[in-house]
């Protein structure tokens, strides 16, 4: 004893200090006062780096029936103590206030242990998910399919540091009426034609791209197709416009690659051959494409859509392919809607499997099930919307601001490409475009490299199908929020 | 721990020594790869402090807590290639162990180095930037130690340790797929541990 008797008083006060939590004379019924405006504000404002809570306060629930001073027992548990400005929410409830001690987490933990202590927590700001106010986005079940809005709670659709090329039929990159030759059923007339940009998508987006097939103006899409697929890449978001779109910050760099109908009438017209264009007369030359993917690359361009695909094989596009990765750009590219006609292997979307930073995407209906057009084979990398009108019909296919226009005889009605309106298509062509879009937005997060991208596209996408890859679904269905969160410690 | 104390001075055993310390150190996890990739460091620095006795027989049996706190980021693993994502993730990690070892030389000695292991309950918190709470954690895994150091009296009631520590803890990290730890199968949450100690008593 006569050692060690002194020894424990010191050791008692060293341990109570470090383990026993410091006792506060508290009263649970503490003043209604709040913290000053400021204070909790800064803490409001900083919730989201803080775990999605107010630093410093936390909810708690008595048991029916705790007296006054076991709710101060309780309390006195917080070894850092509260404030004055706890207040109660209802008649059991207490926001407590531990402006010492921000963690509320551990807060809670601490007071849900005290047997007083129904339940504690702390005090989360709920974030609203970004649900845009597109008045046509109640329409896009694939957003939600493939978890772009809680996406954008964390990255709010790319930077406009990205660009993505979009390598299709073109968009309109001004509000233009030129004047073109065409045969009107009997002779030839020359014909304004109104072009208009897409309201959906800022023309301060829209770089000036290249046409690489009809002239050397501005890139001007006559097919629409082009325009479809820019909406679900990069059309405006909560701007009460139209649909929205995944990548809605990228810059859009439109290459023209392909002769639509118009194109081909007035090609015809500028080139005094009479008649009307065969409206299957329509396509998208290698040598546009090879072009355009190179021009891509050397244009900085560090996303690129291709919405195209064929049944032969194309060496030219393949190099380019190689070419434009090299340069620092992923490639989505669509694996094709032949499934129904053979399911031939389609390229370039083929030479994806040996390119790493290039995907092949097929494409899913809202049920989360291969769409019956969307073709399979070992180069099939991933999977995303594409739209399925025999799941849901109409709903069951994806809509976005698109070119109002018809392949009417210009002898009736005179094309025109400045109205727009919501247009549901499907296709891989759809699909592609949903991970081309969340590309962009990793690539704002400063995955810069295209093999890298596709690393976490594959690693975070939702397995579908038989267990791992497979010819149908490839690694699976994109998940735009598991990608943009990527991986933590242990979660 | 005060348990513990009140034992001890019910005992009354005359060579009974009771000791409380604070400790800082540095540990390395095992999972090195892991915490780089979210730390930029697999080092982090841990504080702690507990108590215990040493019986008549040499044995000590010791109480102690720590933690370790530390803000990183979320990442992309890309063959080897570690791209942060701009999304902070705090983890915490407050172990309790309980050790039980040997005292080597006598009560009376400057220099007495000892040994011992334990067992290890680690409670491991992630907190992440935008993250819901159900993609937050908050668990608590069991794990074993073994520890060892010499304690210098620097006077008769106070007292300063090196100690180092080996502890594991399995199956803490690399069990979902999004854990960091499954990128580099990495999957024990222990590490090795040394630490400075201030200890008061004997």
């Amino acid at each position: 004893m006569r050692h060690w008797t002194p020894v424990f008083f010191v050791l008692a006060a060293i341990v109570a200090w470090m383990v026993v939590p410091r006792l506060h004379a508290q009263q649970a019924t503490a003043s209604p006062a709040v913290l000053s405006t400021v204070e909790r504000l800064r803490a409001f404002v900083a919730a989201p780096a803080n775990g999605g809570y107010i630093a410093g306060e936390t909810l708690v629930k008595f048991r029916e029936g705790t007296a006054p001073a076991d709710q101060s027992r309780a309390l006195s548990a917080l070894r850092r103590g509260t404030t004055g400005a706890s207040r109660w929410i209802g008649n059991s409830v207490l926001l407590v206030s531990t402006p010492d001690d921000g963690d509320a987490t551990a807060i809670a933990a601490t007071l849900a242990r005290q047997p007083e202590v129904e339940w504690a927590q702390p005090n989360y700001v709920r974030k609203r998910k970004l649900r845009p106010n597109d008045p046509g986005y109640s329409l896009q079940w694939n957003m939600n399919l493939i978890n772009v809005p809680t996406a954008w709670d964390i990255n709010k659709g790319s930077a406009p540091t990205v660009t993505v090329a979009l390598i299709d039929s073109g968009v309109n990159t001004t509000t233009t009426t030129p004047t073109f030759r065409l045969w009107t059923g009997d002779r030839f007339e020359d014909v304004a034609i109104p072009f208009a940009i897409n309201p959906d998508i800022s023309a301060g987006r829209i770089k000036a791209g290249r046409d690489f097939v009809f002239w050397n103006g501005p890139v001007l899409d006559m097919d629409g197709h082009g325009t479809q697929v820019a909406g679900t890449l990069l059309q405006e978001t909560n701007n009460n416009v139209g649909t929205a779109g995944i990548a809605y910050q990228a810059i859009l760099l439109p290459l023209k690659v392909c002769f639509g109908y118009w194109d081909v009438q007035l090609l015809l017209g500028m080139a005094n051959i009479p008649g009307f264009a065969d409206p299957d007369d329509v396509g998208c030359p290698d040598d546009a494409i090879g072009q355009a993917i190179r021009f891509a690359a050397d244009s900085g361009a560090q996303i690129i859509n291709i919405s195209l695909s064929g049944g032969a094989p194309a060496p030219f596009l393949r190099d380019a392919l190689n070419y434009a990765v090299s340069r620092g750009a992923f490639v989505a590219m669509a694996v094709g809607n032949e499934f129904m006609d053979g399911n031939p292997t389609e390229y370039p979307a083929a030479y994806a499997a040996q390119i790493d930073g290039a995907v092949a995407v097929g494409a899913v209906n809202r049920s989360s099930k291969r769409a019956p057009y969307s073709n399979t084979g070992s180069y099939v990398e991933l999977v995303a919307p594409g739209g399925d009108f025999s799941d849901g019909a109409l709903d069951g296919l994806i809509t976005q601001v698109g070119l109002d226009f018809a392949l009417f005889d210009p002898a009736v009605v005179r094309p025109r490409f400045d109205r727009y309106r919501l247009i549901s298509v499907e296709g891989t062509s759809a699909a592609a475009p949903h991970v081309a879009g969340v590309a962009a937005m990793l690539h704002a997060q400063g995955i810069t490299n295209p093999a890298a991208i596709e690393s976490a596209l594959e690693r975070t996408a939702t397995d579908l199908g038989t267990t791992g890859r497979d010819a149908e679904y490839g690694f699976g269905l994109i998940n735009a929020r598991a990608a943009v969160r990527g991986m933590g410690l242990a979660r | 721990m005060l348990v513990i104390l009140l034992w001890a001075s019910r005992a009354g055993a005359q060579s009974l020594e009771v000791h409380g310390f604070a400790d800082v150190g540095a540990m390395r996890f095992t999972a090195s790869d892991s915490f780089d990739a979210t730390f930029g460091s697999p080092v982090g620095v841990v504080f702690g402090g507990g108590g215990g006795v040493v019986l008549p027989q040499k044995i000590f049996i010791d109480a102690r807590a720590s933690r370790f706190k530390k803000d990183g980021e979320r990442v992309l693993v890309s063959d080897g290639e570690i791209f942060p994502l701009g999304i902070t993730s705090t983890v915490t990690i407050t172990p309790f162990e309980i050790s039980a070892g040997y005292r080597f030389g006598r009560a009376t000695d400057n220099v007495r180095p000892y040994a011992g292991g334990g067992i290890s309950w680690y409670r491991y918190e992630q907190t992440d930037q935008f993250a819901t709470p159900d993609e937050n954690v908050n668990e608590t895994y069991t794990g074993f130690h073994l520890l060892g150091g010499a304690e210098f009296r620097v006077s008769r009631w106070l007292g300063i340790a090196g100690e180092a520590a080996w502890t594991t803890v399995p199956d803490g990290l690399g069990q979902e797929p999004t854990s960091i730890g499954t990128q580099f199968d990495e999957t024990d949450l222990g590490g090795v541990t040394f630490r400075a100690k201030v200890v008061i008593g004997r």
